[in-house]
């Protein structure tokens, strides 16, 4: 597909701009945020305890979502986590797709021992509780942003590998890989260069399916406890916190808990256009 | 002999995102009772979808038939119900495909599969449904010890031989077999052919041979209408049309396939490629390829002339030049 | 015999490849071939599918390693070739794909492709490529202005021209056609036909050219190799092997092909049943299930080529009664004219 193609098709999938839209905003607000945030996400002030949110009476220039038990604003501490999230799934994902690819390229294109090899190694990984895990490195290194990093990683790469693996197996059959063997060319640049250029597009597309998927692991993470260490901000500890009040002040669930499933909509949004855009079977 | 079927002024258009593909284009053709015919062309030139108009069968929503009518035994197959179609489509009129194993299903043995097809267009007991169901597949050479089988457990040819049997099941005036071979070895395609001869001389049923193989049709039909752009541009006995081919596309295929007897000439391919129904040129659709073109065939479709009652050809040219090669 | 093995641009001996099927066997893909292709010559593969014809044209290019057997080119031995000797034979071997739609990749424009065997072998770069890729499209010829599209854009027929350009960059001595045209339109068939005898013309090619196409292979080949389940059971001149058939096999094979003939009735020779697999074979002529002529003997006594008449070989102890049954069959009238 030309580039004039691809940018043509980007523009009619719906699904592509809404979801691509909603995640510059949220991006954007999240790491901006630093520049007009009116209170301090960490700082807490017992005389606002599970304040109500303010949008009605004072507009944006209270504490627009309210304040949770320990009297720090809702709105700050939802820019800020969301900020955490956003940089932890962003850097798991990175991590996890080179992984991934690597992997399955080689198990894919070589097949065999190799392969055989990989894949059974997938599969432990696979029957590896991701929870149990992480509480396991959790207890030996300590709650930190890179443990939590370090932890989804290390499950997070086999979803990538698989999908690379199948489809480099189909490439490997093809016709135009035969004619590179015939013409000498060595396997290391038939890898680069006739291969990887075919499996880019359903790599991003598990990519950015996976990053909603991250994002809400990550949410889980910390709504256990294993996650961002307080008294930092992050989705899933608001969350955690915020159950017990749920009855009383229901603002501090439900504030974070609709900001994770917008995120993660517009990723699955996003996911599923590129997914229209870039098959080529799917002619307009 | 009767009109069977009659195909007149038939245009199907398909469309999606926008586009059109004009892939038949004023198509009239004529089956009669008891009578092969040939259709053949390349890809793309409207021999499917005319057999899937016939059927009923065309995409919903994005093939439609824009002009024309099909009639069968008098009765346009167009408008009716979608209720009395079905009762003509399986028991009068059936259809065997090119791809045996897609249009069986996998989950149910063939025997099965045939039983169902008698029990619901014959309404015969179980019983009766099954015993016919292996005598049709004893018809076609498979004996009745495989009718618990499932399709994945034949072989091409056999599959072959099971979508032949499905479409007999009702003994069909008019079969409709659409590159029935295509997939399948030569031996094998021996053995189908032999075997659709036998059929058609046994049960007197009209069949409408769809293929690219000039060879299949010369063996097996007594018609043959070749077909370029979504036209028939060429039409009338098969001994006829191929000894004194008179269109430039029906000559230009019957030079460009090598011979398997005679002296080994140097092919002449024909210029250019096939036809496409997104951008069908005005006039004669295959005046881009014809070295004979004219002024004229650019502008206006020509008519089809009468060469005699047994040959008729859409040439602007063909009126003085009846077997010329 | 000899001659022609001292002389043959290439040459297998006793060439076997046999896959491992798990928990079955192996499989008999190609089994004790042994041919020449001479200079300048195109052999005619034929067969149908699972007969192992590809699976010789892929154990050629070193695409499979055989599992017995020698290849020999100009003489020398190329089974297992050192890196160098490899990089070496691929500019003097090419191959010419089946399918045009997947033996170009989708991501690459036509003249990058055609680069690429410029530029594993170091042989041009800049403006010096520019202007050999354009004279490679050129004797092809493809228009200029399909090198800057992409495999999508073109029809079947000019990918194909694009695919055997490609083959012919580096100026080869032999090539590997699997199946070329059969994946075309019969209007599009002939222009590669016409291209890949001007070619072997102009360039004194040699071709091993497979396809189940019987009239394509009479039609390009000066001699014919008929396989079955991974053996040749008849090789010959062409027109000697359509006149002179006289392996049972390929009588049947010649005549299971509908022919466009009026008035004169053909008893065909149908086989029955389907071809078996090459699985683990018995011994005894693989083909005597089948066999119309097939008798008790046949069944247990394995069958080898041997030279029935000048260059003409059959694995078939029962030749001469083939002959009686088949003379004066229509199909084998008429070819007694001698290839250009």
């Amino acid at each position: 597909m030309s580039r004039k193609d691809f940018i043509r098709r980007m523009r009619k999938s719906k699904l592509f701009i809404i979801g691509l839209a909603g995640i510059l905003a949220i991006a954007l607000l999240c790491f901006l945020s630093p520049l007009f945030a009116q209170f301090n996400p960490t700082k807490s002030e017992l005389s606002n305890r599970l304040l109500e949110p303010e949008w009605f009476s004072k507009g944006l220039g209270g504490h627009v979502f309210g304040c949770d038990s320990m009297g720090r604003d809702v709105l700050t501490r939802l820019l800020i986590g969301g900020r955490t999230s956003l940089l932890i799934a962003f850097s798991v994902v990175i991590i996890t797709t080179l992984i991934g690819l690597v992997i399955g390229l080689l198990a894919g294109y070589y097949g065999g021992v190799m392969d055989l090899m990989l894949m059974r190694v997938c599969d432990i990984m696979m029957a590896l509780p991701t929870l149990l895990l992480a509480i396991c490195v959790v207890a030996v290194m300590g709650a930190s942003v890179t443990n939590l990093v370090v932890v989804l990683s290390i499950t997070g790469w086999i979803m990538v590998a698989r999908v690379v693996r199948s489809t480099v197996m189909t490439i490997r059959n093809s016709e135009y890989i035969k004619a590179a063997i015939v013409l000498g060319i060595p396997n290391y640049k038939i890898i680069f260069k006739e291969v990887l250029p075919n499996v880019v597009s359903p790599v991003i597309i598990t990519a950015t399916q996976a990053f909603g998927g991250m994002i809400l692991t990550e949410a889980s993470m910390s709504f256990l406890g294993l996650g961002v260490p307080a008294p930092a901000p992050s989705w899933g500890a608001m969350i955690s916190d915020g159950r017990e009040y749920i009855a009383t002040a229901p603002w501090v669930v439900i504030v974070p808990g609709i900001a994770l499933m917008l995120v993660v909509l517009a990723f699955n949004f996003l996911g599923d256009g590129l997914n229209d855009i870039m098959n080529p079977k799917n002619k307009d | 002999m009767d009109e069977l079927l009659k195909i007149s002024n038939l245009s199907v258009e398909y469309r999606s995102g926008g586009k059109v593909a004009k892939a038949v284009n004023n198509l009239n053709l004529t089956i009669k009772k008891g009578q092969a015919m040939g259709l053949v062309g390349e890809s793309g030139a409207g021999k499917t979808t005319t057999a899937l108009s016939v059927m009923g069968l065309l995409p919903e929503n994005i093939g439609m038939i824009t002009e024309g009518d099909i009639t069968y035994n008098g009765e346009s197959l167009i408008q009716m119900k979608e209720k009395q179609k079905n009762n003509i489509r399986g028991k009068k009129i059936s259809m065997v495909f090119a791809n045996p194993l897609s249009s069986l299903n996998p989950v149910f043995t063939i025997g099965h599969q045939i039983t169902m097809v008698l029990r619901k267009h014959k309404n015969l007991s179980e019983k009766d449904a099954k015993k016919e169901a292996a005598e049709i597949l004893k018809l076609v050479g498979i004996p009745d010890y495989r009718m618990g089988d499932y399709p994945h457990q034949f072989s091409g040819g056999m599959r072959q031989r099971v979508g032949i049997a499905a479409a007999l099941a009702c003994s069909p005036e008019l079969l409709i077999a659409d590159e029935p071979t295509t997939a399948l070895d030569v031996t094998i395609q021996a053995q189908i052919l032999e075997l659709m001869k036998d059929l058609q001389k046994n049960l007197n049923s009209s069949l409408l041979m769809i293929t690219h193989n000039l060879g299949i049709i010369a063996e097996l039909c007594q018609t043959v209408a070749v077909m370029y752009g979504g036209e028939v541009v060429e039409y009338g006995s098969v001994q006829e049309v191929f000894e004194h081919p008179s269109h430039w596309y029906t000559i230009g295929l019957l030079n460009a396939v090598p011979k398997l007897a005679g002296e080994r000439q140097r092919l002449i391919s024909i210029p250019g490629n096939v036809a496409n129904a997104q951008m069908l040129p005005e006039g004669c659709k295959f005046h881009p390829r014809c070295s004979r073109c004219i002024e004229k065939c650019k502008a206006k479709r020509p008519d089809m002339i009468c060469l005699n009652e047994k040959h008729y050809v859409q040439c602007w040219e063909a009126g003085g030049r009846n077997g010329e090669q | 015999m000899e001659n022609n093995k001292k002389n043959a641009l290439l040459r297998t001996e006793n060439l076997k490849e046999y896959f491992k099927i798990s928990g079955k066997g192996y499989l008999h893909a190609v089994d004790n071939i042994s041919l020449e292709i001479m200079p300048n010559e195109t052999l005619g593969l034929v067969g149908e599918s699972g007969c192992g014809k590809s699976t010789v044209g892929n154990t050629l290019m070193r695409l499979l390693k055989p599992t017995n057997g020698k290849i020999f080119y100009k003489g020398e031995d190329i089974t297992n070739p050192s890196k160098k000797k490899k990089l070496e034979l691929t500019k003097k071997m090419q191959m010419v794909f089946q399918d045009p739609y997947s033996s170009l990749n989708p991501r690459k424009t036509i003249r990058s492709i055609l680069s690429e065997p410029f530029l594993i072998n170091k042989a041009a770069s800049g403006i010096e490529l520019e202007e050999k890729v354009n004279a490679l499209a050129k004797r092809v010829g493809l228009e200029e202005y399909v090198l800057g599209q992409f495999p999508h854009e073109l029809d079947g027929g000019k990918r194909q021209m694009v695919g055997i350009a490609r083959a012919l960059a580096m100026n080869p001595e032999f090539i590997v056609c699997d199946e070329p045209v059969s994946a075309l339109d019969v209007s599009v068939q002939a222009t590669i036909i016409n291209l890949l005898i001007d070619m072997q013309k102009e360039m004194k090619l040699s071709y091993l050219f497979i396809s189940h196409d019987l009239s394509v292979v009479r039609h390009i080949s000066d001699r014919v190799a008929v396989m079955y389940l991974g053996q040749i059971v008849e090789i010959a001149k062409t027109d000697t092997i359509f006149s002179n058939t006289l392996h049972p096999y390929s009588v049947a094979l010649l005549s299971a092909v509908p022919k466009i003939q009026f008035g004169q009735e053909e008893e065909r020779i149908v086989l029955t049943g389907d071809v078996p697999s090459p699985m683990n074979p018995k011994p005894g002529c693989r083909f005597a299930p089948r066999c119309w002529m097939a008798c008790e003997e046949c069944k247990n006594k394995d069958q080898h080529l041997a030279e029935v008449e000048d260059g003409h070989y059959v694995a078939c102890m029962r030749w001469r009664e083939v002959r009686e049954k088949t003379a004066g069959q229509a199909w084998k009238k008429g070819i007694e004219v001698e290839h250009e």
